[in-house]
């Protein structure tokens, strides 16, 4: 294959598109042949090593303020009270929203792809919504702590969850009290956060996590408090195993149950390799291999990435991208650093989904369920729009390539054939049904 | 619920002389509506056991003062919010159906939702929605978009993207999917997320020339008004559908915020108004257009809540509740029996119909598709067809 016609070997290319997608957002042409070049292996690597900063934007100014409560108004006249929280309300909702632009406008520019899409898969994970939390500042506070144990240890980052004030707003945690229990956090502890669904725990064990979790509190910043006096100081039986457990114990019991290594292996699986889960044999290796590193995330990760079915050309296409990756996606690969927020932050909005407010506790629905014809029509209308923005230069951003190049440098092989010929090639993949598969 | 790749649909069945679709030759087909109340409706608090001392004492704070609720009978009355379905009570076409659950109940709302989705057994799961055979059955009317869900997902009708539409709304949906780019179509991929990308475009881009011609017959009669509660505008789109009759036969709409694990009372009441609102503006506009003798409405839930309220003025997750079957052809009344307060399982109510046998009265006495060979064959229907 010659380099001064434009085109590639296509299995490289393809190599390098897979890694590209899968590790991060996706390159723009020009990058994803540079990748080809250095091989799949390096690129790999070197997200692997991911040093810089997720998130090199500076946050919103309002992040370094301390905070103003809706308690605060209290003691102040009934009419004042009421426009003073519909004013604080209004900021609210203006701040989330530029803290989703912030994230997006980042998601453009990082120099750590892979950091920022486990980060994006913790935040699906380890939920809470900005609509029940109510302060975007809690929301940035966990952002923050999710960024900071993304790809490190999964212990430090299930303990800096419980102690998270966002997460223990959503999940009711300061309602848990030794005379009043409250088992919201505690049963998602354990069906979402750690064991999973059918991982192993049953109703007892739910109501002894809770019991365990009790006398967690908020003080009057919403910093995590413990309040002794709240907290049921008794025996619990977890797991089968027996103790006087407050969190940081109940992280330890949850961690030395296989299951919790092997249900976060299930999700990465499916985020990262294939929507059908693995197979029961390489589930337990890959559990093994995490808990023997003491949760690195890293570590798993690249075993990951050496599964003989993630290297498997049959991957290719397999995984649908979310909105966030598909309209990060689609920037990168038009060469795009920059956007206006409030466009990415709407368009992923529209693709249903709204950052910092999952629909539900078990976050948002993902694979092919990010499809349907509604959502569709909402990625069309994106790229249909993006394309007419004057900051797109889609002869540059193709230029002097072939278009086999360009779709093998954009679309998975095999499913080439489904973009219609004529008019730009990069234009024609960017509209294709296949530029939604990772 | 999880719907994962597609499987083709079979050829619908070939129609006999009791026409799949419930109807004569000729007759109108009929219609099934699905409400979703989703996150677990407190159905203690719903069909209320109201001169009950044990409800009082299990819920110091959340139980509803007995001159309150609206009675139905000596035992149990409705929550006072749900005043607009008074009126279908008093014709006989709102029934009841008390303790509606399953066996082995669970109480995760992604388990227990999955569950009465799929209608499958708490041991084990199951891909298609309960639905599915059903579409597979009716008969392709029209564009062949036999099932419409006016909202963000499939829920009971997984594994049927060929025959159903998932969408939010139609007007901004016919305009834009008049740009879509017919893709060319490949076989063979192996790939599932790729073919449903495929199902997902042709069913969208046929739906959408059905739904322009149900757009202009709207804007004739449409009156622009105040906001009104979501549900109230799903259900008249529903019934807009039902009416101009373009195919789909069922419909499912969803009504969300019922996880009340923290200050129910609030909440749960502005609930309960917004489902009678909407099923009053659904049955309204239906008898309106003379559809409502062709229309069932159904309301599932994942789970009813706990007997005794939670330290937080609020419930957590139960496990048995009544569910409300509606429409013109209804027998109405209280069927089953009422949740008995001194025997709970585990702090919960104990159920009394199988979910499976209310879906099996919709799908063989009021669509007449027969359960053979789907999930609900053996499950007895209810006599709620008059």
């Amino acid at each position: 294959m010659s380099k001064s016609t434009g085109t590639a070997n296509t299995t490289a290319l393809q190599g390098a598109r897979h890694v590209l997608q899968r590790s991060g957002f996706g390159e723009s042409v020009s990058s994803t042949l540079a990748a080809v070049d250095a091989g799949a292996d390096k690129v790999l690597s070197e997200r692997l090593a991911g040093k810089a900063p997720i998130a090199p934007l500076p946050p919103p100014a309002w992040t370094r303020q301390p905070l103003t409560l809706f308690e605060s108004f209290r003691d102040l006249p009934k009419r004042e009270a009421i426009s003073a929280r519909k004013a604080l309300r209004k900021a609210q909702r203006q701040q989330i929203l530029e803290l989703r632009g912030w994230w997006l406008s980042n998601l453009l520019v990082t120099d750590n792809p892979l950091g920022a899409r486990l980060t994006l898969f913790w935040q699906n994970h380890f939920t809470s919504s900005h609509r029940k939390v109510n302060y975007a500042e809690l929301m940035y506070r966990q952002h923050v702590s999710l960024m900071r144990h993304a790809s490190g240890s999964f212990r430090d980052l299930l303990s800096a969850m419980l102690r998270d004030p966002a997460m223990l707003i959503y999940l009711d945690a300061p309602r848990n009290r030794r005379d009043k229990p409250n088992e919201n956090l505690g049963r998602e502890l354990l069906e979402l956060f750690t064991l999973g669904e059918g991982g192993g725990y049953d109703q007892r064990d739910v109501r002894e996590v809770a019991r365990a979790l009790s006398g967690i509190q908020l003080d009057e910043t919403k910093a995590y408090r413990f309040n002794p006096k709240r907290h049921d100081a008794g025996d619990k039986l977890i797991l089968g195993e027996r103790g006087a457990f407050a969190v940081d114990e109940v992280v330890e019991v949850l961690l030395a149950h296989p299951g919790t290594a092997e249900w976060i292996v299930h999700k990465l699986w499916q985020a990262f390799v294939l929507p059908e889960p693995p197979e029961r044999s390489v589930r337990a290796e890959l559990g093994a291999l995490y808990r023997a590193s003491d949760y690195d995330t890293r570590t798993l990760m690249r075993a990951l990435f050496e599964q003989p079915a993630f290297r498997a050309t049959r991957s290719h296409g397999q995984l649908v991208k979310s909105p966030v990756e598909f309209v990060i996606g689609t920037c990168r690969a038009l060469g795009l650093s920059q956007a206006e927020p409030l466009v990415l932050v709407r368009a992923t909005q529209a693709m249903g989904m709204d950052l910092y407010a999952p629909p539900t506790v078990q976050g948002w629905p993902t694979g092919e369920r990010w499809i349907n014809a509604q959502s569709l029509l909402a990625r069309d209308r994106f790229v249909a729009n993006l394309l007419r923005d004057d900051a797109v230069d889609l002869e540059r951003a193709g230029a002097g390539r072939a278009r086999e190049t360009i779709l093998g440098a954009t679309l998975a092989s095999g499913l080439h054939d489904s973009v219609p010929a004529g008019g730009n090639p990069l234009e024609r993949a960017l509209r294709s049904a296949a530029w939604n598969l990772n | 619920m999880l719907g994962i790749g597609l499987h083709h649909a079979p050829l619908a069945a070939v129609a006999s002389a009791d026409e799949p679709g419930g109807a004569s030759p000729g007759a109108s087909p009929r219609a099934l509506v699905l409400v979703e109340l989703k996150g677990g409706n407190d159905g203690l608090n719903t069909v209320v056991p109201y001169r009950d001392a044990r409800y009082r004492a299990l819920r110091p704070k959340l139980a509803l003062a007995a001159d309150a609720t609206l009675a139905l009978d000596e035992r149990q009355g409705l929550h006072p919010a749900l005043q607009p379905l008074m009126r279908y009570w008093e014709r006989g076409e709102l029934a009841i159906v008390n303790g509606v659950g399953y066996s082995n109940p669970n109480r995760s709302h992604f388990r227990s939702i999955d569950i009465w989705e799929t209608a499958s057994n708490a041991d084990e799961t199951r891909v298609d929605g309960w639905l599915r055979p059903v579409m597979a059955a009716l008969p392709s009317r029209g564009t062949g978009i036999k099932g419409v869900a006016l909202d963000s997902d499939d829920g009971p009708f997984a594994g049927s993207s060929l025959d159903s539409v998932v969408m939010g709304n139609l007007q901004r949906f016919v305009n834009q999917s008049r740009h879509l780019a017919r893709t060319q179509a490949l076989t063979g991929t192996g790939n599932a997320a790729f073919e449903h990308l495929m199902a997902v475009e042709r069913a969208t881009l046929d739906a959408s020339a059905v739904f322009q011609r149900s757009l202009e017959a709207k804007k004739r009669e449409h009156d622009p008004d105040a906001k009104r509660p979501a549900l109230v505008e799903k259900l008249e789109n529903v019934a807009r559908l039902i009416a101009l009759d373009l195919g789909p036969q069922v419909y499912k709409v969803t009504l969300a915020g019922f996880d009340t694990h923290v200050d129910q009372a609030g909440r749960h009441r502005r609930l309960m108004k917004q489902l009678a609102q909407g099923l009053d503006a659904l049955a309204g506009r239906l008898r309106d257009e003379g559809r409502w003798s062709d229309t069932l409405v159904m309301t599932y839930s994942e789970f009813g809540r706990r007997a005794a309220e939670n330290g937080s003025g609020g419930t957590d997750h139960g496990t048995a509740a009544p569910q409300f079957v509606m429409g013109g052809r209804v027998r109405g009344g209280l069927v089953g029996t009422p949740p008995d307060l001194g025997r709970l399982v585990d702090h919960d109510l104990a159920f009394d119909v199988d979910f499976r046998r209310l879906y099996a009265t919709a799908v063989t006495d009021w669509l007449g598709v027969p359960d053979k060979g789907t999930p609900l064959e053996g499950f007895e229907p209810m006599p709620l067809i008059g």
